[in-house]
Formats: C-alpha cells, sequence, structure tokens
C-alpha cells in the first residue's frame, strides 16, 4: 500500500515565496476581516499597557481542585463539565459564554459532588451539627470566603442563611449541606474568576491577584497563606507578587501547573484519540506515555537543573517497567524513575510528543515540523490553499513504488509553490526520524529504507529564527533549539499565555519582553519565566473587554 | 476554542442583515396543521468526511433514478438499506455548499472542504472566529434547526439537543449548530451525560408528591440566590461581561422554570434505561444507540422539538473496526476518506469500499431510528415518525477530493412532514469520477453546472415549519428548493 503524506497537511502558502499562479484561486485577504470591535478600545497608559479580556470561567480542572479545595477528596468527574476553550495551546476560559447546556452541567455536577460530600467524612465542617442552624451558618461564614475566594458581604452571608434557615424548618442538617454545596457551586462568584471592573483598565485587587497566583499555580483558590498575603499588602506591589509566585513554584502543588503546562503546550493531554494502526499502542501506555511527559518535565524542575537546556536536551527519561518494556529498555528498579536512554534528546522525543504528532501509519515530518515552529518558535504558519491537496495527491499518482517515506514527502511537497511553505516544516521534521509512529527508536522506515535524519531549521523574514542551520538528528536539532534566543523567548511567551489564560495581544508584547529579560538573566530557568510572569502588567491589571 | 469576537446581542442582528438570516420576519402559523394536532419535529443528522457520490447515486441492479419520479425500490450500494423506507424518503442530488463558492472561482477561499461543516447548516461562509490553529471560521449566522426551535420550541423544557459519539477538537469542523447569536453549539457526546442532565430536570425522583415539590422549592431558592449573585456582579462589570451574564442569567432561568415544571412532562414520559457512558471505542454501536433512544424519548416526551446528531463530525479521525465490512488496511475513517483517490488502484479501490460500507452503515442507523420513531404512538393512529422531520446532510461529497460541491441531501418524514416524499430530485449536471484525475488541473469535481445550493433547502425547511424566509444564510440564493412540496 502507499502512503499518503499529505493528509490535513497546513501546507503550501500564497504568502511565502512564489505566489500562487492558479488563476482562479485568488485568496480573500484575511486582513479584510473585520477587526475585533474589543481591541479597538485603548488599554495602554503611560504607565500600564495590556491586552483587554473578559471575565474567566474555571477550567475543568481549577474546577476539579477547587472543589478538593473545598470538601476532601471527593470524585469529580470533569469531562462532564462543559468544555474548555483554548488560549494558545492551553485551556483558558476567558470571556467564553455559558450556555443552557453548560448550566445544565454544572447543576448536574453540583449535585454529584453534594452527594458525595453527604457520604465523606465532612471534614471541612467547622462545627458539630447539634443546633443545625447555627452550625450551617458558621459554615457559611467559613467556607464561603474560600469558595469566593475573598471576604463575603453580609448580604451574601444573609442570603445562604436565610436559605438554609428555610430549609432547617422541615428538612434536617444533610438537606441543608447538600443545598449549600450545590448552591456554591453553581454560584457565578466560584465558577467565574470574579475581577470587578467596568470599562476602564484598573489594578486588580489584593484577592483577585492572589486568586490568579493560586489558580495560575495550583489551580485552586488562595489558601490561607495567601489570604494572609493579600490583606497584609504583600500584593500589593509587583515585587511583593513575584516573591509570593517564587514561594509557590516551590510547593509541590505547583507540580499542577507544570504538568499541565507542558502536557496542553506540547499538546498530548488526547493521546486515547489518536489513530494508529500498530496495536501495541494501547490505551495503558497512552496514559503512561502521558505520565512520562508529565514526569519528565517534573524533574527537570525538581530535581534536575531546571534550565530550559535540561527540559530540551536531556538523554532520559523518567520510565516505569511497563514503558521501559515498551521501550525495549532494561533496568532495574521500581516506579517512576530517571532512565538513561542515549537517543533521546529530551521532552520533543517522549513517547508522548513523538506519538501525538505523527499519524496513523507515518512519521509525518510536516506534521512534526509544524510542531516546532508552532509550539517552541511561536510562528504561525498559513492554511494550505485550496486546491492544494488534490494537487499533491495528483503528483502522488505519478510516483514509483521505490522510493522511501521521505523521497515521496520530498516529491509530494517540496517542488512547485508547496516547496516555500513546506521547506519551514519538513525539514526540522526530519531531525525526528528515528523516532517511529509510536514513540519508539527506529532505524528503519515503513518501506524499510534506512531514516534520513538530516534536516535543517531554515526560513527567511518573519520565519527566520537564531536557530536556524543545518544538523544531523534529534540531538543537534534540539540543541540548536536550546540554545536559540528566539526559542527562549517564545516559551516566555508560552507561559504569559498559560498565567493569563487568554491570547496576547500586541499590547502584551512589552511584558512578554520583560518576561524573556528575566528568563534569560537567570541563565533561562524555566521556573524564573513562570514566575516573572507574575509582575507583569497583563496579571496585575485587567482591561475589561467592551462591547456594545 | 476561542471565541475571538466574542458574543454580543448584535451578531445575530448583524449576521441577518448581512448573512440575511431573515428569521426575524414575523412568523407564520404552520400551513395545514390542525389546532390540536401533535408538534412537528426536526431532527438534522450530520455524518462527515463525505461519503462516494457515484455509488450513493447508484441503484445497482435496481431501476436508475430519474429526478422527480417516484423512488424505485432502493438497490444500491449505500441506500439499499433504506428500501423498506422509500416512500417516506426525498433523495436530493445537486445541492452545493454554494455560500463558500465566489463567482468566476474553482476553489472556495474560506471554510472549503471540511471547514464547511459551519456552512452546512447556516448557510453561512464563517464570518466568525477561527480556532483551533485552523484558518476555517465559525459561523456569523444561526443554524437552521435553532431558527426552527425557536418558532416551534413553545414552552418545552429544552429548546433543542446537539449530540455526537465522536470527541473532536472544539473548531468549525465539529460544530454544525449555531443559536441566534450565532454562538457554537458543542454537541454532547455521552448518552449518559446527557440523560442525567435531561431526565434529571423533568422527572421526579423517589419520594411522594410533596416531597418532589419541596425539593423543587429548594432547588428554586437556590437557583434564585444563584440568579442574585450573577444580577450583583452584572452590575459591577464592564459591558461585555454584561451581556454573557445576561446569558447566564436566562440559563438559569430556563432551569429554574423546568424544576417547576416537573412532572407535567414526566407523566406522559416512558424514561429509557440509563444508558453506560461514552466508552470510546470499546463500544461505539453502544453509544450510537443510546443517543438515539434519548432522541427518541425526548421527542416522544416533548421534552424537544428539534435535535441534532452528529453521527460522524467533519474531519473525525477514529477506527471503524466496529463496521463489520471494514477493511483495516486502509487506516481510520479520515485517512481512508483520502485514500479513495490513492494511486494504488488496489489501495483506491478498499478505501472507496470503506467509505462505501460507512456510508451504508451511516444510513442503516438512520434507517433504525425511522424504525424507532415509527414504533411510538404519538396522537392518535400517528406515530412519532409522522410528525418527524429528518434531514441527513453532509458537508463534503468525497473526502478525497475535499470538495463541497453536490454533497447529498437525504430528507425523510411521516404523513404530517410538509414536503412530498417517496421521490428523487437531482439538479444540474455535476459528475464525480470514482477516483483519481479530480485535482485542481481538472476542475470536473469542483463545478457543475445548474447546480443549486443547500441555502434553498434550508429555506424549505423554515417554510415547512412556519417560519416565512425567502433566504437563510447568503443572500445570494433566493427562495426555497423546487418541486419539494
Amino acid at each position: 500500500m502507499r502512503i499518503l503524506f499529505v493528509l490535513l497537511l497546513a501546507g503550501c502558502s500564497g504568502v511565502i515565496g512564489d505566489p500562487l499562479t492558479r488563476d482562479d484561486s485568488d485568496i480573500l485577504d484575511p486582513g479584510a476581516l473585520p477587526e475585533d470591535p474589543a481591541e479597538a478600545v485603548p488599554a495602554c497608559t503611560d504607565e500600564v499597557c495590556l491586552g483587554v479580556s473578559g471575565t474567566a470561567r474555571l477550567t475543568r480542572t481549577q474546577y476539579r481542585h477547587s472543589v478538593r479545595q473545598l470538601f476532601g477528596d471527593v470524585e469529580v468527574a470533569i469531562d462532564r463539565l462543559p468544555p474548555d476553550h483554548e488560549a494558545g495551546p492551553f485551556s483558558g476560559n476567558e470571556a467564553v459564554l455559558t450556555t443552557a447546556v453548560d448550566v445544565d452541567l454544572y447543576a448536574e455536577m453540583a449535585r454529584s459532588v453534594a452527594g458525595a460530600v453527604l457520604e465523606g467524612p465532612r471534614e471541612f465542617l467547622p462545627c458539630e451539627p447539634s443546633d443545625a442552624l447555627a452550625c450551617a451558618t458558621e459554615l457559611v461564614r467559613t467556607l464561603t470566603p474560600l469558595a469566593y475566594r475573598r471576604p463575603i458581604t453580609s448580604e451574601e452571608e444573609g442570603a445562604y442563611v436565610s436559605l438554609l434557615t428555610w430549609i432547617l424548618e422541615e428538612d434536617n442538617f444533610d438537606v441543608a449541606l447538600s443545598t449549600y454545596v450545590e448552591t456554591l457551586l453553581q454560584s457565578p462568584n466560584f465558577l467565574y474568576r470574579v475581577e470587578l471592573a467596568t470599562d476602564e483598565p484598573v489594578r486588580l485587587s489584593a484577592y483577585e491577584v492572589a486568586t490568579r497566583l493560586s489558580h495560575y499555580l495550583f489551580r485552586e483558590g488562595p489558601d490561607a497563606d495567601l489570604i494572609a498575603a493579600a490583606e497584609d499588602g504583600r500584593l500589593d506591589t509587583a515585587e511583593g507578587v513575584v516573591t509570593e509566585a517564587r514561594r509557590m513554584v516551590e510547593d509541590p502543588r505547583s507540580d499542577r501547573a507544570i504538568e499541565e503546562f507542558h502536557r496542553e503546550w506540547l499538546g498530548v493531554g488526547h493521546l486515547e484519540d489518536v489513530a494508529r494502526l500498530d496495536e501495541a499502542l494501547t490505551n495503558d501506555v497512552r496514559n503512561r506515555m502521558r505520565r512520562e511527559t508529565e514526569e519528565y518535565a517534573r524533574a527537570v524542575f525538581r530535581d534536575e537543573d531546571g534550565t530550559l537546556s535540561t527540559l530540551l536536551t536531556g538523554r532520559w527519561s523518567m520510565l516505569n517497567n511497563p514503558m521501559m518494556a515498551y521501550y525495549g529498555v532494561d533496568r532495574a528498579g521500581e516506579g517512576w524513575r530517571r532512565v538513561d536512554m542515549p537517543e533521546r534528546a529530551g521532552i520533543l522525543t517522549t513517547g508522548a510528543v513523538m506519538t501525538a504528532h505523527g499519524s496513523e501509519t507515518f512519521t509525518q515530518p510536516v506534521h512534526r515540523g509544524l510542531f516546532v515552529r508552532n509550539r517552541l518558535l511561536c510562528q504561525d504558519l498559513p492554511g494550505a490553499p485550496p486546491g492544494a491537496i488534490d494537487d499533491a495527491n495528483e503528483t502522488a499518482e505519478e510516483l514509483p513504488d521505490e522510493l522511501s517515506e521521505r523521497e515521496r514527502l520530498v516529491v509530494i511537497t517540496e517542488n512547485g509553490p508547496c516547496a516555500s511553505c513546506h521547506s519551514l516544516m519538513n525539514s526540522i521534521g526530519y531531525g525526528f526520524e528515528a523516532f517511529d509512529p509510536i514513540g519508539r527508536f527506529r532505524m528503519t522506515d515503513s518501506t524499510g529504507a534506512i531514516v534520513d535524519i538530516n534536516g535543517s531549521i531554515e526560513g527567511q523574514n518573519e520565519f527566520e529564527t537564531d536557530a536556524n542551520g543545518s544538523f544531523v538528528g534529534a540531538h543537534e536539532l534540539v540543541a540548536q533549539l536550546a540554545g536559540s534566543d528566539d526559542v527562549a523567548r517564545c516559551m516566555s511567551r508560552q507561559w504569559f499565555r498559560f498565567a493569563t489564560q487568554r491570547h496576547e495581544s500586541p499590547r502584551d508584547e512589552r511584558a512578554i519582553e520583560g518576561v524573556f529579560e528575566a528568563f534569560a538573566a537567570s541563565g533561562f530557568q524555566l521556573r524564573e519565566a513562570m514566575v516573572a510572569v507574575t509582575g507583569t502588567d497583563a496579571f496585575l491589571y485587567r482591561a475589561p473587554r467592551i462591547e456594545e | 476554542m476561542r471565541i475571538k469576537r466574542a458574543w454580543n446581542r448584535r451578531t445575530f442582528l448583524r449576521a441577518a442583515g448581512l448573512g440575511g438570516c431573515a428569521a426575524l420576519l414575523p412568523f407564520v402559523p404552520q400551513i395545514g396543521r390542525a389546532q390540536d394536532a401533535r408538534p412537528l419535529r426536526l431532527l438534522l443528522v450530520q455524518t462527515g468526511n463525505g461519503t462516494i457520490l457515484p455509488r450513493w447515486r447508484s441503484n445497482g441492479a435496481g431501476s436508475p433514478f430519474v429526478s422527480g419520479e417516484a423512488l424505485p425500490s432502493l438497490d444500491g450500494p449505500i441506500l439499499r438499506v433504506l428500501d423498506r423506507h422509500r416512500r417516506d424518503l426525498l433523495l436530493l442530488d445537486g445541492l452545493d455548499i454554494g455560500s463558500i463558492y465566489v463567482e468566476g472561482r474553482t476553489f472556495p477561499t474560506i471554510n472549503s472542504g471540511h471547514g464547511a461543516a459551519s456552512c452546512l447548516w447556516t448557510g453561512v461562509a464563517g464570518g466568525g472566529a477561527t480556532a483551533g490553529g485552523q484558518d476555517d471560521q465559525f459561523s456569523s449566522g444561526p443554524s437552521v434547526d435553532q431558527v426552527i426551535a425557536n418558532h416551534i420550541g413553545g414552552d418545552t423544557p429544552y429548546r433543542s439537543l446537539q449530540l455526537g459519539v465522536w470527541r473532536r477538537p472544539l473548531d468549525p469542523r465539529g460544530i454544525y449548530s449555531y443559536d441566534l447569536d450565532a454562538v457554537p453549539l458543542v454537541a454532547e457526546l455521552d448518552p449518559r451525560a446527557v440523560f442525567d442532565r435531561i431526565f434529571a430536570g423533568v422527572t421526579p425522583s423517589d419520594g411522594g408528591a410533596a416531597e418532589a415539590a419541596r425539593r423543587a422549592e429548594r432547588r428554586r431558592r437556590s437557583l434564585d440566590l444563584v440568579r442574585g449573585e450573577l444580577g450583583q456582579l452584572r452590575r459591577s462589570l464592564g459591558s461585555g461581561d454584561r451581556l454573557r451574564f445576561d446569558r447566564h442569567i436566562d440559563a438559569i432561568g430556563d432551569l429554574e422554570s423546568r424544576i417547576m415544571n416537573l412532572g407535567a412532562v414526566a407523566s406522559s414520559c416512558v424514561v429509557p434505561e440509563r444508558p453506560r457512558a461514552n466508552s470510546g471505542d470499546a463500544d461505539r454501536i453502544a453509544s450510537f444507540n443510546a443517543q438515539m433512544e434519548i432522541i427518541k424519548t425526548s421527542f416522544a416526551c416533548d421534552l424537544t422539538r428539534v435535535a441534532s446528531f452528529a453521527m460522524t463530525p467533519e474531519n473525525v479521525w477514529g477506527p471503524q473496526s466496529f463496521i463489520e465490512e471494514w477493511d483495516r488496511s486502509t487506516g481510520e475513517s479520515h485517512n481512508t476518506s483520502h485514500a479513495t483517490t490513492d494511486p494504488d488502484p488496489r489501495t483506491a479501490e478498499i478505501a472507496i469500499n470503506n467509505v462505501t460500507a460507512l456510508s451504508r452503515w451511516h444510513a442503516r442507523k438512520l434507517g433504525e431510528l425511522i424504525d424507532m420513531l415509527k414504533s411510538v404512538e404519538d396522537g392518535p393512529g400517528e406515530t412519532l415518525f409522522d410528525n418527524t422531520v429528518i434531514v441527513w446532510g453532509m458537508a463534503m461529497s468525497q473526502g478525497g477530493y475535499h470538495t463541497n460541491r453536490n454533497p447529498p441531501f437525504l430528507v425523510a418524514h411521516g404523513k404530517n412532514g410538509p414536503f412530498n416524499t417517496g421521490r428523487y430530485l437531482r439538479w444540474g449536471e455535476y459528475e464525480q469520477p470514482l477516483t483519481g484525475g479530480c485535482g485542481s488541473r481538472d476542475g470536473r469535481c469542483h463545478r457543475g453546472a445548474g447546480n443549486l445550493s443547500n441555502n434553498h433547502l434550508l429555506v424549505s425547511l423554515c417554510q415547512g415549519f412556519g417560519v416565512d424566509v425567502d433566504t437563510f444564510g447568503d443572500t445570494r440564493f433566493t427562495g426555497p428548493l423546487p418541486n419539494l412540496v
């Protein structure tokens, strides 16, 4: 059977290099689309500059961690919550709409958590419910501020107390408790990250900053330490906020952020949806692979030197015994542990990343190269022009059987109008050719040809980078990436997106450059990028979206 | 998915003005239906990655289809499994996804190929946000199911349902329905979660009537508190947020009124067994069946009058090994749809047979769904199918060519439906080779003289449900499809 290489490729472009010569395929100028009216609002003053944003709703993981922070180890089946939207590669629900279906899903989830709370140990209860109303009132006073991530007003307290009082006239404490939990979890003060701002850019309150910090680094609401910091005025300056963030990244709870960042940045969050012909890629393998990538990132931050270079170039991985068997490695030991793998070239060559950016049967250098452009260099390539895939299929028809995977790809995509854009992707992807579509090391491709791992990072104008140059294999490729300021800039940008949970706007460029400078000054310590974001205008202010 | 152009209440007005959806025109009552008749329902069914048009058109050893004539006994490789229903079917052949094509150009400019999913039921080519790293845009206008739902929904608990089976990224290729404000409506994929959501809102659990009323009152007061807080916050937030909070407040109101009307629906309603959760590839068929059961029940109980069911969305990548005839050598469904134009004739043949088998399987499921609707009584002497209009559509005619010319449509309804069924209708002269020879250097697959657009079908549907419009979506296309009634 022959190979189709041109599936889905976001391929050739009419923008770079030769314009398309087809007379009947002139392309609409995307710049002709109407401008986002929200962006027409000035959001820069002399002192402050940031992009606009709307109120954000909790993501699924923030919801889960927040519920468990409130009520202990209850089960939260987050795939039954409304799906997360995206901010770049990351999940983020800024300015999303809560539809009727979403409201139902939150209601059902609240009921299910309330049921679990009734059956659990109730360690969160501040009192014995011998006097049901007194204890319910005490509960409202202690737990509601934690859920709302700020002190509550007397009106808010009064509303809850009067609801629970009415319930306790006829029903028992459990019924009141369950209604309280249900109500709390449907409250907009819990579901949204509320930042009171009308139509002007405003400095967030200390509580709002505390919430941003804890949602960012711990994926839950602020704990007592952070609330105390807010109340002591320690979050009133950018320096104070950064100091708190620095403390927080040493807390093991920030592993949640480290793992989620890398899972989403590297696109390995939905491996279960990846279709592969090779049945060795079982569901267990998929889950363990994702864990491997997360463990690798965690180890770089916690056990290794914490640099961008180690993240991108380590010739080892984090494996357990089943994954060693999968990769054909044999070392004694127990649990997830560091294992030397000389063929590996950092986190990009972990099995999950190679699998997520392959295709069903082939390695897809196009996808892998596009992935590096997009996620490590922060470059967006235009999609394939209309008709390009048909063209490629026609070209493919004339090819003889003897060609290797790479030779076929070259003929199909590196000639004519396709070449200008594909040269940006394919030649990077070749660096990963020694990793098969399900993440294992290989020497030959599916046609039996020895893999050709010669490649290059090339590109001009907006696609030119300081990582440009030719390489042999993944080790040299990732060394070029690890030594690149453009990659480090992109990492700063990705942490900015992850922290703010929104797309950056041109008004955020100054802040992102500041993150990069701090990152560079630290010798590219990853946690410096992670921390520096919290001192930016974008993190400390909100410029609301304005609409008619 | 991130909706860059954030929602606001004017979006719909804009869509109505620019995109031309005329759903704001006065509504007229449905013609010819008695006052006490059971309501007419609408079910849209979508399948992705195209079909094999010549196979869909072929009637095998049976008499060939003749436009305007009664359907002969169905014997083609795809549609033969629907033969028992042929008197209730309308085969519509010759409709392009016209909104994406621009006069004088062979290739569409935006939302071509898979991206036309967002145009299938809206008749609008993009104009909304982009998402998922693709150039495709979400629709800037509402979809026909939502416009009709708004007209016929009455006081049913749910305005509409959007169901699916396959997970895929939230981008324009996976979203078919858009509400009146052009907000993309994401399909729900887990039948157990759908079941819990929609039946929890309308059926009382244990305890007597008094306990049920008490429980409903507790929930109402709880939601009142939530609504109060939403209102409070709304006043403290900027104008953009206020609009989004308005919507949340509306949705809380819907939920509240469902809870307070609890029981009114439940008494006439046979709730099926709670389905198993969507287990992905472990049992894909169970998820299909469970979603179909939910559609049947929610229609029968009048929980909703409008549903859409993405049997497969566009650009889904999924193993189809649950289909007996499937040959695994061409891989999962998306890869296979491309392999239909593979240079190797043997590979192309296997892929074409696979896509044919997949379309036939979808047709078979549709037939089962029709059987299910025919088995439920809906008013004296009538079945649910008598009062349901089903439309099966797809955005592409053939996945290997990525062309949005001439995707076939199939309408099915019983005796109270608006059209004259049991017929084949064809417009234009579009032909498509089985494989190969369809690239840009050979425009045959990308042009068809005399074809009409899906927009006309959307107008026909609106009119069939009493929504008095003359255009839907792109205003270049005026009037209903000829000869439907």
